[in-house]
């Protein structure tokens, strides 16, 4: 089932009005019933999945916080890593090693080749592992005591609002949600439902109408020029942040209707003035889970200068393999590493005398490359991406205005005025929807039944998918 | 009693301001053209040659062949080919013509011709039929049919066509003019050109993955076509590449098994691939031009009276 889809408009009154028609006891039931229903909505058969984990990670969770002993602690940690890494990597990664393989033994002369296992991947299958393994392991690093409550533990793993697409939670922040006292309150609904309109103007009214323009060029990138290429990149870069915030204010926003809190995952990350700065203010649940859980362990920048950046390269090399089985995601991980690196080396330049010159020019400097790498996170292989590269500055006038013609000049222009609308509107709403007081009732009141407005008249209401949940 | 009138509130504004944005954007114009199509990449404009496709068609007349589907339906079946032969047809394709809407127009028609010929592309099953509905509510003739397609699964954005045909019921129809060098013909649209180009044939995916709704009228569609005992072939053109390991590999594989044998289904995509050369007979990566329609209409007659599907 999926946010922008009929389903789930009628799914979510049936769900929050049960959850607060029951007592406290059984509100957990109601929304492990439904976490689980919202997944086999999309595929019955992987919620076994879901269910191994869940139950491979409680008996660990359970285990080693009861034994004293390291080697039975270490066990059963190494049990949880394995068996969940292993499916991740069984189901996400098996045709990207075969085809590999394949292309080794036809460059070195071979014939055979072996064929691909072509298995669907699992709807969110990167992210509730990655959620379940930050549990075992808070567990063994005894920052977390272990649930006892099998039921609680199952809603952790598979809370529907974030379990397809995140935030990635803690344990130590979401466990304890689910056993408080809820009571229905105004500010909390009104909040929630705010924000959950918001991460649907942005995916349906922007990201979704930015698509087939992205799609065009993306799919074809031998038909177009430099122009048309550089439009193309950067409205991906809206694309792609409007699709992934959005999904994300929808998921928290509906799980705020519900009395939870989740973490908040993107915070205005174009306007980020380093590097360091935009992977704390993009996807931060994902690039905190790296910093805790493999770039602390491996040193982090405790080690010599050399390990430390060869830390940052890992990691980040690492985090672009996780968001997808190609060369084009570990290149854009790598680019990313790589800008880190060299932001870390020039520090000692870029520190002295800053000024809001700077910092302005910092963050411009720092958006181009943001955008730059976005060039191989959406390629559809490395030679479409290296071909846009290298083709960015052959500009033809001609060939230009013929794409503009053919996306609707008129439908461009509009959408490039939503955009900007968006963007000046972005930082204001946020504070919107937070701001709950008397004064702003009406204010309130006329600015989200705008949206909504906007939303009937100009969204796309096709089984588009969230780009996230391909990973 | 605060989150009553809250909702009610919201409920009230929302209704209100989207509806004067919706009058404003649908009778303001621009160019003769709604702001509203303007604006948006699936609001298809009412007029050019899909209006008058299904507004010149008279189910009446005695049609020996009507073919139904796809772009790839109307690029790839030329009823002048079929006319030489004795057989007068019309092309009711469709940008985008889902299986959905394929079974819509045929419901819709009461009078059958002859043989139906029904083209089935992998995008016919796969895509969400926003592009295909929205271009066909404010272009077929029949206010019921533009009904049932409009509100066959409940898409707010094909309300909100549907609301555009209303309110444009009275309006004449416009006409982009377009630079290409399409010639129409009953429904069907030729292309002479061709790419002279290589083309990246890359585009077909791998995994073929029909949407429930598209399976659920596909098989409404086949038991239409058995209740009311229509000669029906279902066709699929050729295509620039070989199509193993591709979805329309395993869209044939899906279509075999759900026909089951009552109906004949051939795909030439499989048969004809030696006959056509990528450059000189496609004018994009999958849609035939002039050339390769002739060489494929012709070999698809010749079998249509070889097995008996014309007399």
């Amino acid at each position: 089932m999926q946010f922008n889809s009929l389903e789930f408009i009628l799914f979510l009154p049936l769900v929050i009005a049960l959850y607060y028609a029951f007592n406290q006891r059984f509100k957990w039931i109601i929304l492990l019933a439904a976490s689980y229903y919202f997944y086999m909505a999309w595929e019955p058969a992987f919620v076994t999945l879901i269910l191994a984990s869940t139950l491979v990670d409680y008996i660990a969770g359970v285990n080693i916080h009861k034994s004293n002993k390291p080697t039975v602690r270490k066990a059963f940690l190494l049990s949880s890593i394995f068996v969940n890494l292993g499916i991740l990597v069984a189901f996400k990664y098996n045709d990207f090693f075969i085809e590999n393989i394949n292309e080794i033994i036809t460059a070195s002369g071979g014939r055979s080749q072996i064929s691909l296992l072509r298995w669907i991947l699992p709807m969110g299958i990167s992210f509730y592992t990655f959620q379940t393994l930050s549990y075992t392991i808070d567990v063994y690093k005894k920052r977390i005591e272990a649930e006892r409550h099998l039921g609680y533990f199952a809603l952790y793993v598979c809370y529907f609002p974030q379990l397809v697409a995140g935030p990635i939670e803690r344990a130590q922040n979401l466990l304890h949600q689910f056993k408080s006292k809820i009571n229905l309150t105004y500010e909390n609904f009104s909040w929630g439902f705010k924000q959950m309109i918001w991460g649907f103007f942005k995916k349906m009214v922007i990201a979704d109408r930015l698509a087939p323009i992205v799609d065009q060029v993306y799919n074809n990138p031998e038909q177009h020029e430099g122009l048309s290429l550089i439009l193309g990149t950067y409205l991906f870069a809206i694309q792609i942040y409007c699709d992934f915030s959005g999904y994300s204010d929808i998921a928290i926003g509906v799980s705020r209707m519900l009395g939870i809190d989740l973490r908040i995952n993107f915070r205005l990350p174009y306007i980020a003035k380093s590097f360091n700065d935009f992977w704390r203010r993009w996807h931060i649940s994902l690039s905190t889970w790296f910093r805790d859980y493999l770039y602390i362990p491996l040193g982090g920048n405790r080690v010599k200068k050399w390990r430390w950046l060869l830390n940052i390269f890992l990691v980040f090399l690492i985090s672009g393999f996780w968001h997808g089985a190609q060369w084009t995601f570990v290149i854009w991980g790598g680019l990313h590493g790589t800008y880190l690196i060299i932001e870390h080396l020039l520090q000692p330049l870029t520190q002295k005398k800053k000024s809001k010159l700077k910092t302005f020019f910092a963050k411009i400097i720092i958006f181009h490359l943001v955008v730059f790498a976005w060039i191989f996170f959406r390629a559809n292989s490395v030679e479409d991406a290296f071909h846009i590269v290298s083709n960015l500055a052959t500009w033809n006038l001609e060939t230009f205005w013929l794409f503009i013609a053919e996306s609707g000049a008129l439908n461009l222009a509009f959408i490039v005025g939503l955009l900007l609308l968006f963007i000046l509107s972005d930082k204001w709403v946020d504070g919107l929807i937070k701001e709950n007081s008397k004064q702003s009732y009406l204010k309130n009141q006329l600015v989200f039944s705008f949206i909504t407005a906007l939303i009937l008249l100009f969204g796309h209401f096709g089984e588009t998918k969230f780009i996230y949940f391909q990973f | 009693m605060k989150f009553t009138k809250s909702i009610l509130l919201f409920v009230i504004l929302s209704g209100g301001i989207f509806i004067t944005m919706y009058l404003a954007f649908a009778l303001i114009k621009y160019k003769d053209v709604p702001l509203l199509n303007r604006t948006n990449t699936f609001y298809s404009v009412k007029g050019n040659m899909i209006y008058d496709r299904f507004h010149e068609f008279d189910e009446n007349e005695d049609w020996d062949v009507i073919i139904f589907g796809s772009s790839h339906a109307y690029r790839a079946y030329d009823p002048k080919i079929f006319e030489e032969e004795g057989l007068k047809t019309y092309n009711l394709g469709s940008g985008a013509q889902s299986i959905v809407d394929t079974y819509h127009i045929i419901n819709n028609i009461k009078v059958l011709p002859e043989l139906l010929i029904i083209d089935l592309f992998s995008g016919s099953f796969e895509l969400d039929r926003i592009e295909s509905a929205s271009k066909l509510i404010p272009n077929v003739k029949s206010p019921e049919l533009a009904k049932e397609i409009a509100f066959s699964d409940y898409k707010w954005q094909l309300t909100n066509c549907y609301a555009l045909r209303l309110l444009n019921k009275h309006e004449s129809p416009v006409y982009i003019e377009s630079e290409s060098s399409d010639v129409y013909y009953r429904g069907y649209v030729s292309c002479p050109d061709s790419i002279k180009t290589e083309m990246d044939y890359s585009n077909l995916g791998e995994e073929f993955e029909p949407n429930e709704l598209s399976q659920e009228y596909f098989q409404k569609l086949l038991n239409l076509l058995v209740e009311r005992s229509a000669k029906v072939v279902f066709t699929s053109q050729p295509l620039p590449k070989p199509i193993q390991n591709t979805e329309m590999e395993e869209m044939e594989k899906y279509i075999r098994k759900t026909i089951d044998g009552r109906f004949y289904y051939w795909n030439m995509s499989i048969d004809l691939s030696d006959k056509f050369h990528p450059s000189n007979h496609f004018f994009d990566e999958s849609h035939l031009n002039e050339a390769g329609v002739k060489i494929y209409n012709q070999f698809l007659i010749k079998n249509l009276w070889e097995t008996g599907f014309i007399e």
